[in-house]
């Protein structure tokens, strides 16, 4: 069934809005518009809702158990896992209600769901890699002005340690390959370093993953990598300005791939045509 | 350059006698002079002069040329040490409020203010490391007016103000927090640091109705369809 919009996704050449910058840009928008721009558009500017898929509301739900153990540990709060669970519970429930509805097939897929995010916190809370200190910051935004973006970068950390290391937490269904997985994120960890540097003057020691894997035993990997280099910044700063620039100039189309197999937009998709076709289309 | 200009005064005796005499000395005084501007309308200003003696006025010009460079170095070298620059509010907020003397004089924990809605145990600790630090920081606490400049953002200084003064916050408690959570005092937080300490004033004192109030959650924010949100002060998260 194809969405109904106002205007439709396929006009978009022809929006009142077109060759406006944007307010600013994210890392995770900048990926996603450069992974396929129709998609971002159907997404973040038409913001065509869609139920939100069992993986994505499990990871949201986690990573709200994990900011309330980190908040705990930093405040000098309850931390024990009896706390964490129950946090975990409350933001399953209250990120379905606010945000659902969720893909759940049936109840017992839900149940399942929710058994395997507090594995995976319990696995957290049980490994070396949770927080023993205190931490720098937690879900913190920064928003700066970086040389070479025509719009500010905003950047949402997860987690900054003590001595200033940015942590995105990932929750994954299987392994992650330690590098592949920094190339993959590199966006992000490079976005974040161009931001801590501006807001605190250092250089953060490394850029850090920690992947929460589902698997029957979960398990926390940390994929570690070095602080980006000049060219690396230079690099991702050009990859950001091509999607602030395509999204001023209102370039969405099509980019088919193997991420099509899984997209939510694929009706969507199918009804798009550039801006003077459709324009020609409505006139005969 | 403003200021006094480098100047090089040579001095020799009167000659009125019409008798041949021997020169005796020659004078030589020079004086380098520099007055830089800094921000906040300020300036500062360094001169270095010496004097010496010369056997010929011969010797004026290469001696001139060395002393010059040798002062104008040495200036320079001094003058990049800025020392004490005002902030951009220096002078222009109204005097301490009586709290401040208040802790000053070592007044009792009773009249300190308890942060509002301190009702877990969490917040009590906090509550009471805060109103200890208060004391032992009261001179830190009572001058937000004073001291460096501001690290975090002009926005972020805004707010932590704002919602000092909403919530009638004591300054004292809210720097003791600050040398709780990060060991420094509040207007050397940095971005980040600020952006922690605004999140647990505004999850302290925020009521559900404070526009700027965290949100545990992110969503994806509007910005890329044209319409103005109000997205992303530092420190905030994404609306």
């Amino acid at each position: 069934m194809i969405a109904t919009v106002t205007d439709p996704p396929f006009s978009t050449g022809l929006t009142r809005w077109a060759c406006t910058l944007p307010q600013h840009i994210s890392p995770s928008a900048a990926k996603s518009y450069l992974g396929c721009s129709l998609k971002f558009y159907f997404e973040r500017v038409a913001c065509i809702k869609k139920n939100t898929p069992v993986a994505l509301h499990l990871g949201k739900a986690v990573h709200a158990a994990l900011q309330a153990f980190h908040i705990a540990r930093w405040r000098g709060g309850d931390d024990s896992p009896d706390a964490i669970a129950a946090a975990y519970e409350k933001s399953f429930t209250d990120i379905e209600r606010d945000e659902g509805p969720v893909n759940f097939d049936d109840e017992a897929e839900r149940e399942k769901a929710r058994l395997d995010g507090l594995r995976v916190v319990a696995a957290y809370l049980d490994s070396p890699e949770a927080m023993k200190g205190k931490p720098r910051a937690v879900e913190v935004l920064l928003k700066e002005n970086i040389p070479g973006l025509s719009v500010p970068l905003t950047g949402a950390m997860d987690l900054v340690e003590g001595n200033f290391t940015p942590v995105d937490f990932k929750s994954a269904a299987a392994k992650p390959d330690p590098g592949n997985a920094a190339f993959d994120h590199e966006i992000q960890l490079v976005s974040y370093q161009l931001l801590m540097e501006i807001a605190t003057g250092q250089v953060p020691p490394s850029l850090d993953l920690v992947f929460l894997v589902k698997t029957k035993t979960p398990q926390v990997i940390r994929v570690s990598s070095p602080p980006a280099d000049e060219h690396r910044k230079r690099r991702v700063v050009a990859m950001l300005e091509t999607a602030v620039q395509g999204i001023a100039a209102h370039r969405y189309n099509p980019q088919p791939g193997m991420q099509c197999s899984w997209c939510q937009y694929k009706n969507e998709c199918m009804a798009w045509l550039p801006a003077d076709m459709q324009t020609n289309r409505r006139a005969a | 350059m403003p200021g006094t200009p480098p100047g090089i005064f040579v001095s020799t005796p009167n000659q009125t006698n019409s008798q041949p005499t021997n020169i005796m000395a020659i004078k030589l005084i020079a004086n380098y002079s520099k007055r830089l501007g800094l921000p906040g309308y300020s300036s500062h200003q360094f001169s270095v002069s010496v004097e010496t003696e010369l056997v010929t006025t011969d010797d004026i010009a290469a001696e001139s040329e060395r002393l010059y460079h040798l002062l104008q170095t040495n200036v320079d070298e001094q003058i990049l040490t800025t020392g004490f620059v005002p902030p951009y509010d220096y002078g222009m907020d109204p005097p301490e409020e009586v709290n401040g003397a208040n802790h000053a004089n070592g007044s009792n924990g009773s009249n300190n203010q308890a942060p509002n809605g301190s009702s877990n145990g969490a917040t009590n600790n906090r509550s009471h490391t805060a109103n200890n630090g208060a004391n032992n920081n009261s001179a830190n606490g009572a001058n937000w007016q004073r001291g460096p400049a501001w690290k975090c953002s002009d926005k972020q200084r805004d707010l932590i103000l704002k919602l000092v003064e909403e919530h009638q916050l004591d300054k004292a408690d809210v720097e003791a927090l600050a040398i709780d959570r990060f060991g420094k005092g509040v207007r050397i937080l940095n971005k980040i640091e600020a952006s922690g300490l605004i999140d647990e004033l505004l999850d302290t004192h925020g009521n559900g109705n404070n526009p700027g109030q965290s949100n545990t959650r992110r969503h994806n924010g509007s910005a890329y369809n044209g319409a103005n949100g109000a997205n992303g002060a530092n420190g905030r998260r994404a609306a």
